[in-house]
């Protein structure tokens, strides 16, 4: 009788320690969010996704217009990206091209509107290793999916101001889907707008596309979603006109708090016909379209391909 | 029926008799052929499986550019039969487009290349008016530019309205959009 209380008193209190660890793990999680979005900082990342490689410069501020931020390709043509708030700037030099896009309101952690912890339902959260990372100490912290319809996630976080400095992305076999990884970092430096200012000599000669939507309210869609993979829920819902002159373009947006899935239905224009295109891989994103009722449906985000096919298949109209 | 085995020799679906078959039907069809090791490296590069050689994107960009550019829905009716044929095909050479030549955004919205196997599958080309007025019509190119490939247009469409609405892993929020606005360009004058 004694031993056997040992045993559930040693239980519960490994159960609580493992409670712990995960609320310490989340909780870095939302220290990184909150770091990202009020620091100063300005560094030089590489993005890795497969065989791929990239060099970009990234540069945060923040003052009492809120937030601006500037992403700058290193490698390849010029392309720059700029935002203030939720306006997003897209300037493509080489092709004169400007595309206007609206950032998300729902950032991490506000996805999960105060219960971060229910990342857990979906992931195994816990505490990595303290490492070097950009010539920082980092903590690392590891979300190991419970299914295989998400990637498995691994950050490390400046283990003095909490900005991430390192992201990967992980497949069931452990393999890199794509990484984010500062090579140099400086943090907490002053406002300096000439650092967040547009390089890209934009003139009348550009073209300036705006793809910014309108939010819809779910009671209109006239579609259901009956196989989302569990956890995820919809996180937006807006009108694109994706060409102009096209076919209003409805796009969900769904995500378990950390992996994104998107759905765009688009009526297919009279007298063009469509098979059904099936499945693609673009670097870390998977793609599945299909045909429902005359119109094309395209499903993609950076979630193994069976998710994507899951949601896919699930896609109907409502009957009336 | 010879089609018919040769696709399913393609796919990799017929017997070792009806593969040795169709072999024995192209003896001397060395372009057939061709055909077909392109069609497994890109099976291949769809699967993930690394057999990407250095000349695989030229290969690509050759096959594209041997097809003749459709630019009328109505006449791609008898391209897009044969393009079904291998309906993972269009796609294999989209995927080729990005992982090698695809600036997508860039390439989506300058107007450049067309690809006649996705057209074929496409809603019809639409103009797109820029908000100077200027009106570029992004299929509307006579020929291919290898190094661009705007027949990704569509889904580059897609990726940029996905990356501006993601707003889950706490990373700065331009970060996200790297993975539209990477260029492969580079990396696959490297491969």
């Amino acid at each position: 009788m004694k031993l056997l209380r040992c045993v559930a008193v040693a239980l519960v209190l490994s159960g609580l320690s493992s409670l712990a660890v995960a609320e310490d793990a989340v909780a870095w999680l939302q220290r990184m969010s909150q770091a990202a979005r009020n620091l100063n900082y300005s560094g030089v990342f590489v993005y890795q996704s497969g065989k791929r490689s990239e060099l970009s410069r990234i540069t945060h501020f923040v003052d009492a217009n809120g937030e601006h931020e500037r992403l700058e390709a290193l490698d390849g043509p010029p392309r720059e990206v700029l935002r203030n708030n939720d306006e997003v700037q897209c300037f493509f030099p080489a092709d004169k091209v400007m595309v206007l896009e609206r950032a998300s309101k729902d950032r991490f952690p506000g996805t999960l509107s105060g219960k971060a912890s229910v990342l857990g339902d979906y992931y195994n959260v816990r505490l990595g290793p303290v490492v070097r990372v950009a010539g920082r100490d980092a903590q690392m912290v590891i979300l190991e999916p419970r299914d295989d319809m998400r990637y498995g996630h691994q950050f490390w976080a400046d283990l003095t101001t909490g900005l991430l400095l390192k992201a990967r992305m992980v497949d069931d076999a452990g393999q890199v889907v794509e990484q984010f990884s500062f090579s140099e970092i400086a943090q907490g430096i002053p406002f300096d707008h000439e650092r967040i200012k547009v390089h890209a000599n934009a003139g009348a000669d550009w073209q300036v596309l705006d793809a910014r939507g309108n939010e819809l309210r779910p009671g209109d869609l006239a579609w259901l979603m009956r196989s989302l993979p569990i956890g995820y829920r919809m996180v937006s819902l807006t009108r694109r006109l994706l060409r102009k002159d096209g076919p209003d373009t409805l796009h969900l947006m769904f995500s378990d708090g950390l992996a994104n899935v998107s759905v765009f239905i688009e009526p297919i224009p009279p007298g063009a016909k469509l098979g059904d295109v099936g499945s693609a891989k673009v670097g870390s994103t998977s793609i599945y379209r299909k045909v429902v009722n005359e119109h094309l449906i395209t499903v993609l985000g950076e979630v193994p391909a069976a998710a994507i096919r899951r949601v896919a298949d699930g896609v109907e109209t409502k009957k009336k | 029926m010879l089609n018919e085995q040769l696709s399913a020799w393609c796919d990799g679906e017929s017997s070792d008799h009806e593969g040795a078959s169709s072999q024995a039907f192209f003896p001397g069809s060395a372009e057939q052929r061709a055909d077909c090791e392109l069609a497994w490296l890109i099976g291949d590069a769809l699967r993930g499986e690394p057999a990407l050689s250095e000349d695989f994107t030229s290969k690509v960009m050759q096959a594209l550019a041997a097809e003749p550019v459709v630019l009328v829905p109505a006449a791609m009716a008898s391209h897009r039969k044969k393009v079904l044929k291998h309906p993972w095909m269009a796609m294999a050479a989209a995927v080729s487009g990005v992982l090698v030549a695809g600036w997508m955004v860039a390439s989506m919205w300058s107007g450049g290349a067309a690809n006649p196997a996705l057209l074929a599958r496409a809603p019809a080309p639409v103009p797109v008016v820029a908000a100077s007025g200027a009106e570029w019509v992004a299929s509307a190119q006579p020929a291919l530019a290898p190094a661009k490939t705007s027949s990704l247009a569509p889904d580059a469409t897609y990726l940029m309205a996905h990356q501006a609405s993601s707003g889950g892993a706490p990373i700065a929020d331009v970060a996200h959009f790297i993975r539209t606005v990477s260029d492969d360009d580079q990396q696959g004058a490297g491969r």
